[in-house]
């Protein structure tokens, strides 16, 4: 349940960037036709149900992050892991100041969310909004594509599509980075054009500049494109501009407090294990680690290759490990595992490495798949015991050894 | 072992200094390259002014006025004397103590001093967005190399997951590993400088952007080699003898230094271009302030480098002289690092330099012969593991009695190499030596001599001489500098050659077994007598033209050395015509494979077993005892009795009235029971069988009988043969033809008794005048 709607609200989300992203490709062209194309390109998400979905999806996804990081039972993993973890804890600062500016900026002080307003503001006002933008672009679409790839490729139809999708998961957001530079550039040429002619109508108008000048360098988006209606007198469109930025900065700081919260509440949670747990593996492979990560986590620590094809989230079966002899006590399968290992019709002492954690102890066990298991042959042999799945080459040994031990 | 650890430590240490000293040299090399690209980028306008000017001939004139004149100068700069030169480093070194204090002085204004000249060059604006497009360039060429993994991914793992058997497999694995991850890069090069071309860029953005895309292009290019040797996840494989955590540390700290070293020489561009339009070098000083920094942090970082590393090492190193040696190397490059430090800091970048390539000589040349050590052990390490498999397959299969024998040859294997190459008396133990083994010294050699000869060469480059301009430049220097690699050079190159071709020898004389009594000895025998005679001979060849070559380098003159040597050697060449003759033919016999010594043989009408070979001579026992000496210039065509097999025929005369049937099958009853003979049954090649008649005489049959048997055997058969076939008939009443005469006379009552006598010896006499064949040649 919790992981599906993980999926799903990600999946939402990614929709929307994409969408996003596709539009702003456009601005390679130029902006006049980003600007006009925008309106198609959001018409979905700006009707009712649509956003609210959008909205619960933000609001569900990074909380669910934090549940899942709460969880993790060691921080040292592999480098995919890492890069998503990272991601995901750097894109809500990231992206709050955008948030803000759109639509605070739209509800409060009346500013419409123009591509030619806000590339102005990036490219001629406020360069570092700009970085930040790219930056946030970045980060989002490597987080996206890591969770969305992650979960596809344990479809079976997956491996014939991927060869397809892999190259426009590289070309949409770079196609959308040089659409946003193409269009910037075009905003500082015509409004150096303009600024020579002794007209001044792209970015912050004028009169605006001239008013607020002391504004623009704390605070981020208070600023209007061309046709900015503002409603408000200078003076309370300063004070509300500053009010937002403030909302601003402590819902960031809030977040901060939140993600040193969970890794304060994960540390008080794995305080208790300081025990040693030794794996001894049937190709004669001896490691030894603290209690408390998954066997899974324990090997890719050590280096140890190890099939792992949905990264450690207990959908794809190919971490399975076959319990030769254990001193030390697993933990109690979930109903995840019991689940999948029932669908694989394993027997009683196989185990998914990414949910068995060992206690204290020595644990003889032997990887059943190959780690250089592919996708393609997940399906088959999930469901016939095909042959062409590569078994580890420590089958034959593995007899002998358990008669050994 | 103890050199595995002396090597790890070795490898370490010269990794992490290879990368500082690099980057030492890099701050000038920058500074000098800075001016190439505007060469390059003349506008056309200019070169059509320069080349207006070059044709004007008052402008040619002055040209070539002025070409003379420089000339000249240079001529004085070389030739003038040591004192002079020493004289000017001083005062160079004394301008530099000056430029450091100010340095110093203005080390605390430098970096506002920059920041303001970066300000009056590009505004805020500009720098973020400069920061824009790096970001995106990076994206994009780590978008490529994603990309490119998706579909290389799975073929590195399958290598990674590879567990290489031997030593080939493993340093291909790591070859392809390398490769692969070399592709990678280079998508992510194509990705990001194509984006990096496709902006337009203001000239200093373009400086500095150009240098992070090389800083992070030259970082990843040198942990994808380091990564290659080091493999610090894959003990499969590594290429060094290091376990998991020193190459993880080794791997990080060599990437922490070529980092810095790559960011120094970033840094040092970027400042030149920085302070290049500033009028009056206001900032020179802050440049070099700025150098001086980066270097001491290059030369600290180093040094936490090395003692990171020790710590860990010494924890490893096992024994006491272990951990002295490890100490010395340490302290070695720590003080090495420092004094190149110091060296650079009074700007003496010759000595500096010399120093770095002497400093790295001896222990990288020590590193490489551990290195190839190790590569050896492993391989034969790998080879024996094999062939220990090898054997207990073989045993097992085999079951045999002899199982006893194996446990011991299984055990020592794992023994030392020296060990293992004496104890020849085993068939078993002999192939034990690994074919890898003799190519060993070869190798350290080859390594010594690339090494010296590359020292030699970065040495001259750094004096500033030209190798090949050296010999006609009359410098006192020069002259003993040329001399010097002619000298090295012929030693290098006859070592080399001395140690291919004695190991060469060596290991065919080692392989050569005496033959066992009474057995002929294999092809190889030849070889025995020959090789020692070749590798003397090559010694003093090699011995004397080395000695000629000197002494030809030192400007002696051999020529009349070369012609006395000529003359005495014509003269007793003509004097010793028979004997070159003989020693040469005889090296053509030996290599015809015409005789081995003990087979049987006949030249010309001398005939006999072959009981010794000497350079110059056979020497040939009759079987009856005379012993021949034979020259092998006098042998001409040569009959060997004893190759393969040989054919022996016998006949028998038998009445006409014999029963063939019963005679062929006689015979082929004689030939299955003497196959079953215990002392020669083996022999056989082909049964005896009967080839039926041969031919009618007058008053017999020719009855034929062959067989084929190994030669030398043919004889104890034969005469075997002969007595079960005259039993055989006898006992089955066939009885062997005799020569008798039928006289028919028409009326023999008439005939007396002395009548019937005289016809009786008249017959006899007729009889006895066809005589009998003669005797049989002689056999042994």
């Amino acid at each position: 349940m919790i992981r599906s709607l993980s999926i799903v609200s990600g999946l939402i989300l990614f929709a929307f960037i994409t969408t996003h992203l596709l539009n702003l490709t456009l601005g390679i062209f130029s902006i006049e036709l980003l600007e006009s194309s925008r309106p198609y390109f959001f018409v979905l998400w700006t009707s009712f149900p649509v956003e609210l979905l959008l909205v619960l999806a933000l609001l569900i996804h990074p909380l669910l992050g934090l549940r899942s990081l709460y969880f993790r039972n060691t921080l040292r993993m592999s480098g995919q892991d890492k890069v998503q973890l990272i991601s995901s804890l750097m894109i809500i600062p990231l992206l709050i100041p955008h948030l803000f500016a759109i639509k605070a900026g739209e509800q409060i002080l009346g500013i419409a969310p123009t591509f030619t307003g806000f590339l102005a503001i990036m490219w001629i006002d406020l360069p570092l909004e700009g970085l930040r933008q790219v930056l946030l672009l970045i980060v989002v679409w490597i987080h996206g594509c890591i969770g969305l790839f992650t979960w596809l490729r344990l479809k079976a139809w997956w491996s014939a599509v991927a060869p397809y999708i892999y190259p426009l998961a590289v070309a949409i957001p770079t196609l959308a980075l040089l659409g946003f530079v193409e269009a910037g550039r075009d905003a500082v040429t015509r409004y150096e054009q303009a600024q020579a002619g002794g007209q001044y109508q792209y970015g912050v108008s004028a009169q605006i500049e001239n008013k607020y000048q002391n504004l623009y360098q704390d605070t981020s988006e208070l600023d209007s494109g061309e046709d900015s209606s503002v409603e408000l007198s200078p003076q309370q469109f300063a004070a509300s501009a500053k009010a937002i930025d403030e909302v601003k900065w402590r819902v960031i700081l809030g977040y901060f407090l939140l993600v040193i919260g969970v890794f304060l509440a994960r540390f008080i949670r794995l305080r208790k294990y300081r025990e040693k747990v030794e794996i001894h593996y049937a190709n004669g492979l001896i490691i030894s680690s603290e209690v408390g990560p998954t066997l899974l986590e324990i090997a890719i620590q050590n280096d140890v290759p190890h099939a792992n094809l949905c990264h450690g989230k207990g959908r794809c079966g190919t971490c399975r490990v076959q319990i030769i002899k254990s001193s030390s006590t697993l933990t109690v399968p979930t109903k995840l595992e019991q689940a999948m290992l029932d669908r694989l019709g394993s027997p009683a002492d196989t185990r998914l490495a990414c949910q068995a954690g060992p206690g204290p102890g020595v644990v003889h066990l032997h990887r059943l798949l190959s780690a250089d298991v592919q996708p393609d042959c997940l399906h088959p042999c999930a469901d016939q015991e095909g042959p062409e799945c590569p078994e580890t080459n420590e089958v034959t040994s593995v007899d002998k050894k358990g008669e050994a031990v | 072992m103890i050199y595995k650890t002396i090597f790890r430590q070795w490898f370490v240490i010269i990794s992490v200094v290879f990368v500082s000293l690099l980057s030492i040299n890099n701050s000038y090399a920058a500074q000098q390259s800075i001016l190439d690209p505007q060469v390059a980028s003349l506008p056309s306008t200019e070169i059509e002014d320069f080349k207006r000017l070059l044709a004007d001939p008052k402008v040619q004139d002055w040209l070539q006025q002025s070409m003379p004149a420089t000339d000249a100068e240079q001529n004085f700069d070389q030739q003038q004397g040591f004192r002079e030169s020493f004289g000017l480093l001083l005062q160079q070194i004394r301008e530099r103590k000056l430029a450091l204090i100010v340095a110093w002085d203005q080390a605390a204004q430098a970096p506002a001093m920059i920041v303001q000249k970066w300000q009056s060059q590009m505004s805020t604006t500009e720098t973020l967005r400069a920061i824009i497009y790096i970001l995106i360039f990076l994206f994009v060429g780590a978008g490529l190399e994603w990309l490119y993994a998706q579909y290389s991914g799975y073929k590195l793992l399958q290598l990674e997951l590879r567990k290489p058997q031997s030593l080939k497999s493993r340093v291909q694995t790591a070859f392809y590993r390398a490769l692969l991850t070399f592709a990678g890069l280079f998508f992510f090069a194509l990705g990001s400088i194509g984006v990096f071309l496709s902006f337009n860029w203001p000239s200093l953005v373009e400086y500095l952007v150009l240098e992070i895309l090389i800083v992070i292009l030259t970082v990843r290019l040198g942990t994808t080699v380091t990564r290659f040797f080091l493999a610090p996840k894959l003990k499969e494989l590594r290429l060094v003898p290091l376990s998991g955590a020193q190459a993880k540390r080794v791997h990080f700290w060599a990437g922490v230094m070529i980092f810095i070293m790559a960011l120094n020489m970033a840094v040092a561009t970027v400042f030149d271009q920085l302070i290049k339009d500033v009028p009056g070098g206001v900032l020179s000083h802050s440049a070099l302030s700025i150098n001086l920094i980066n270097n001491l942090v290059l030369m600290l970082v180093a040094q936490f480098a090395l003692w990171r590393i020790y710590l860990l090492f010494n924890t490893h190193a096992d024994g006491s002289g272990n951990r002295a040696i490890c100490k010395f190397w340490t302290l070695y490059f720590s003080f090495m690092f420092t004094v190149i430090y110091v060296l650079w800091t009074i700007d003496t970048p010759v000595l500096m330099k010399s120093l770095i390539i002497i400093g790295l000589l001896i222990p990288l040349t020590h590193l490489f012969r551990n290195w190839i050590n190790y590569l050896f052990d492993q391989a034969e390490h790998k080879y024996q593991h094999v062939r220990q498999h090898l054997i207990e397959q073989r045993s097992a299969a085999n079951a045999e009695p002899s199982a006893d024998a194996k446990p011991s040859a299984d055990g020592k294997p794992s023994a030392d190499q020296e060990a293992n190459s004496e104890q020849d008396e085993d068939e078993d133990e002999e192939s034990a030596v690994h074919p890898y083994q003799n190519y060993r010294p070869i190798a350290r050699r080859l390594m010594r001599f690339v090494l010296v000869v590359i020292a030699i060469f970065s040495l001259a480059i750094v004096w500033g001489h030209n190798l090949f301009a050296l010999s006609s430049s009359s410098s006192m220097t020069a002259k003993f500098f040329s001399v010097s690699i002619d000298i090295i050079a012929a030693l290098l190159i006859a070592d080399l050659i001395w140690v291919w071709a004695k190991t060469y020898i060596d290991k065919r004389l080692a392989d050569y077994e005496p033959p066992e009594e009474g057995h002929a000895p294999g092809p190889e025998a030849r070889m025995a007598t020959l090789l020692p005679l070749l590798r003397s001979m090559l010694i003093v060849t090699l011995i004397s033209m080395v000695v000629f070559s000197v002494l030809a380098s030192l400007g002696f003159n051999i020529g009349p050395l070369l012609a006395g040597a000529g003359v005495i050697g014509l003269a007793i060449g003509f004097g010793a015509q028979t004997l070159v003759k003989d020693v040469v033919s005889g090296i053509f016999y030996l290599i015809d494979d015409a005789f081995r010594i003990g087979e049987y043989i006949e030249v010309g009408d001398l005939r006999g077993t072959v009981e010794s070979m000497s350079v110059r001579s056979l020497r040939v026992r009759h079987h009856r005892g005379a012993v021949h000496t034979i020259p092998f210039g006098e042998l001409s065509a040569i009959t060997n009795h004893s190759r393969d097999w040989v054919i022996m025929k016998l006949e028998f005369r038998i009445p006409f009235d014999t029963n063939m049937k019963l005679v062929k099958k006689l015979i082929k009853k004689i030939g299955k029971e003497l196959l079953t003979n215990e002392d020669f049954g083996h022999c056989f090649i082909q049964p005896l069988k009967s080839q039926g008649v041969r031919r009618m005489e007058e008053f017999n049959m020719v009855l034929g009988v062959k067989f084929m048997t190994r030669p030398g055997e043919q004889w104890v058969i034969r005469r075997e043969a002969y007595h079960k076939i005259r039993d055989t008939f006898e006992a089955n009443g066939i009885g062997l033809a005799e020569r008798n005469v039928k006289v028919q006379v028409l009326n023999l009552e008439t005939l007396d008794e002395p009548t019937k006598q005289a016809v009786a010896g008249a017959a006899q006499n007729t009889v006895e005048q066809q005589l009998p064949p003669g005797p049989i040649p002689d056999e042994p």
